[in-house]
């Protein structure tokens, strides 16, 4: 449900504006609204606030050290059995009141310790990615380096041929003789499948004609790093291959001595930052607020049930020299107001749908409860399996565990494996429905195949039908039907807890067309509910008569509430009734990939049953996870695009409270 | 010969939704990837819009069951 949020002033004597603003930051309740973008007469006197030049140089210090602070961070590791924060509250509580200097004193400190061995191992990763380009040259061309005769007077260039132009090194040969009139050596030789290598020696005086002339040819030639480049080949080469070697356990002791800070340092600095974020958020809030000549006003919401707590706590601190008043929100203050939910431990998970929609406009009733009811009925009817839903309840307990470890519970993830864990259960429940475990394993050890146990009825072929429920009616073709008939029970029932909804906002807004819109798409699906009802149930003329008068009426009414495309949108409700088929499809599906699974896994006999169980097995884990995948998803989108279009308003602001959240 | 345009039937009710479903899903595919490289908070709105085009397969499933079901 919606809470409900009253609209507040908070009005005090100027000298006492700090006090009260950390207050406010401590006590994380009020959602700040900015006094500068406020209407009306009320306001019309009140001068916006300014950050003075020694806040604006504060904040400036602060946004630097917060920087500073963040590079730090981000090259240390975290401790590895996570952040406690407990001890990360009780050093950002030893900061409360510290000067900017102490702050600042504290970020160079840590700085000193660390700056010297972050940029230490950034240069050794930067020699060691500049020498790793060099890798592949020096193992083909170092075996012939050491041919080459070191003479002060000559000098050498490597070149690397593709096999297919092996050819090109007997030409090179006699053309670097004829420049140098023979004063050169060179050396060739295949130095993997695809590439031969050869390192020409000639005298220094016919460098520039040598390499004008390699240029021309377009020859591939090796060239070393700068400070290499005069060292003859077999030398740079030498060089290069030992400090390759060496790099790598340097940067080991570098990366331990930044381990050993990261464990003295690391709970710190995110207190700091936190610290930090929140003095920095604190400063940027000030221009929000309004002031006169003694008094500051401070606006903005919060929930109506913690007025009284916000109330006596700045009364006790101040004296009575703040005041707190609920003013009476216009009717479009309402409407921009900010939205916080809060549900019961059974619905909050569902919450989990507002990450991919805005939670719904302040006013409105909140939809999570109906999520809640039919998200697990669609994925319990769609994935009922007693093994499935035991596999599903210990991936959640797995997932609960990594997510505790991380300290991040409260995650979408978090809020997901809730849902999941609810629809399991669901899930378990249908499997019983169907008499399912891991597909039809039960009726083959237990009966050897279908076997009726409790009978329900006749079917109109003549059939009987009851319990266990078989998905893919290959017993009695009837079943089909009436699986068919539940899921669009389903979505009628769905569509009409929405559409009531959509009505129940519709009369509290006193919005006459969209109620009468809502109504109309009511009474067009129960009207179509009645004719389909007479027609194939009860045969009654009259009824369906009256059924199909409704659906008209129904009609009507959208069109009059909703314009053209509410008359549409009435008429294409069928449409999205009839889509709920799409649970039967998901559902035979995942029965029938299950059966198939077991059908394999029971071809293996004798010494190849182990090799059965295990392609069973396989089956099945694909069947559960694309099981887990498709219901969701279907669910989800029966949820939001068939249901929740037809009643849904988005907020437009959602309530975060001015609070010390570390930045986050 | 009946049995055989059962077959055909089903065959195409399944088939056809199928290859539709592919061709807008990597159309889509490809918009949202695009999309999320630009806004990555929209990872779950892509989801769901890369299902949608599944209703065209999984009701030409449940078609083609109801085919097969003539068949006895």
């Amino acid at each position: 449900m919606l809470v409900k949020m009253a609209k507040v002033e908070i009005v005090g004597i100027k000298s006492l504006f700090f006090e009260v603003l950390e207050t406010l930051q401590d006590t994380g309740l009020l959602h700040l609204e900015d006094i500068t973008k406020k209407k009306g007469p009320r306001y019309a006197t009140l001068i916006p606030m300014e950050m003075d030049p020694d806040l604006e140089e504060e904040r400036n210090r602060l946004q630097n050290l917060m920087m500073r602070n963040n590079a730090l961070l981000a090259e240390l590791t975290p401790p590895e059995g996570g952040i406690s924060r407990s001890k990360v509250k009780e050093i950002y509580d030893s900061y409360s009141g510290k000067s900017l200097e102490y702050i600042t004193s504290l970020v160079e400190e840590e700085e000193a310790e660390l700056k010297n061995l972050i940029n230490r191992k950034l240069e050794l990763e930067m020699e060691l990615s500049r020498l790793a380009k060099y890798e592949p040259i020096i193992k083909k061309v170092y075996p012939l380096a050491s041919k080459i005769t070191a003479s002060e007077h000559y000098t050498s260039v490597a070149l690397l041929v593709e096999k297919k132009y092996a050819g090109v090194l007997d030409y090179i040969k006699d053309e670097v003789e004829r420049i140098t009139n023979h004063q050169c050596e060179v050396h060739s030789a295949r130095v993997d499948e695809d590439t031969f290598a050869a390192i020409v020696v000639f005298n220094k005086k016919y460098s520039e004609q040598v390499h004008n002339f390699l240029a021309a040819e377009n020859v591939n030639q090796v060239r070393l790093p700068a400070d290499m480049a005069d060292k003859p080949y077999d030398e740079a080469l030498q060089e290069l291959e030992r400090k390759y070697k060496e790099i790598p356990p340097m940067l080991r002791e570098v990366q331990k001595q930044i381990d050993e800070l990261s464990d003295k340092w690391y709970i710190q600095l995110v207190a700091l930052k936190d610290f930090i974020a929140d003095r920095i958020a604190s400063l940027e809030a000030i221009p929000k607020f309004g002031q006169s000549g003694h008094v500051f006003v401070i606006t903005g919401w919060m929930p109506h049930d913690k007025m009284d707590e916000l109330r006596q706590l700045l009364d006790r601190k101040f004296e009575g020299k703040v005041e707190v008043t609920e003013q009476v929100p216009t009717h479009e203050e309402l409407e921009h107001a900010p939205v916080a939910l809060r549900n019961n431990p059974i619905v909050k998970p569902f919450e989990f749908i507002y990450a991919l929609i805005k939670p719904p406009r302040y006013g409105a009733v909140d939809p999570t409860f109906l999520v809640a009811i039919f998200f697990p009925i669609l994925f319990g009817f769609m994935l009922g399996d007693i093994g499935y839903g035991l596999v599903l309840i210990g991936v959640v307990y797995l997932i609960k565990r990594i997510l505790r470890k991380r300290g991040t519970e409260k995650s979408i993830i978090g809020l997901f494996a809730n849902v999941l864990l609810i629809s399991s259960i669901s899930s378990m429940i249908f499997g019983i429905l169907y008499f399912e475990f891991f597909g039809d394993l039960l009726f083959r050890w237990i009966w050897g195949g279908y076997h009726l146990v409790w009978k329900w009825g006749v079917t109109s072929s003549g059939k009987e039908w009851g319990w266990p429920i078989e998905r893919v009616a290959s017993e009695n073709k009837d079943i089909f039907m009436i699986l068919l008939l539940a899921v669009f029970c389903i979505g009628v029932l769905q569509m009409s807890a929405g559409l009531i909804i959509g009505l129940i906002d519709g009369i509290r807004e006193k919005n006459r067309r969209h109620t009468l819109e809502k109504l109309g798409y009511l009474l067009f699906v129960w009207g179509l509910v009645l004719a389909f009802f007479f027609i194939w149930g009860v045969k009654f003329q009259v009824g369906t008569a009256i059924g199909a008068v409704l659906a008209v009426i129904g009609i009507g009414l959208a069109g009059y509430g909703g314009g053209f495309g509410g008359g549409m949108e009435a008429a294409l409700t069928f449409g999205n009734i009839l889509s709920y088929a799409r649970l039967y499809g998901i559902a035979l599906a995942s029965v029938i990939l299950a059966e198939v699974s077991n059908e394999l896994g029971a071809k293996f006999s004798g010494a190849f049953i182990p090799i059965g169980i295990i392609v069973a097995a396989a089956l099945h884990t694909l069947n559960i996870a694309l099981g887990v995948l498709s219901p969701s998803i279907q669910s989800l989108r029966l949820n939001l695009v068939e249901t929740m279009t037809k009643f849904y308003q988005e907020a437009e602001e959602v309530y975060e409270p001015f609070k010390k959240a570390g930045g986050e | 010969m009946e049995l055989g345009l059962i077959a055909i039937g089903a065959a195409l009710a399944v088939g056809l939704p199928a290859l539709a479903t592919g061709w807008s899903q990597s159309k889509i595919g490809a918009a949202m990837a695009g999309a999320l490289a630009e806004k990555p908070e929209l990872a779950g709105n892509a989801i769901i819009m890369i299902a949608i085009p599944e209703t065209m397969v999984v009701l030409g499933f449940v078609i083609a069951f109801l085919i097969t079901g003539l068949a006895e």
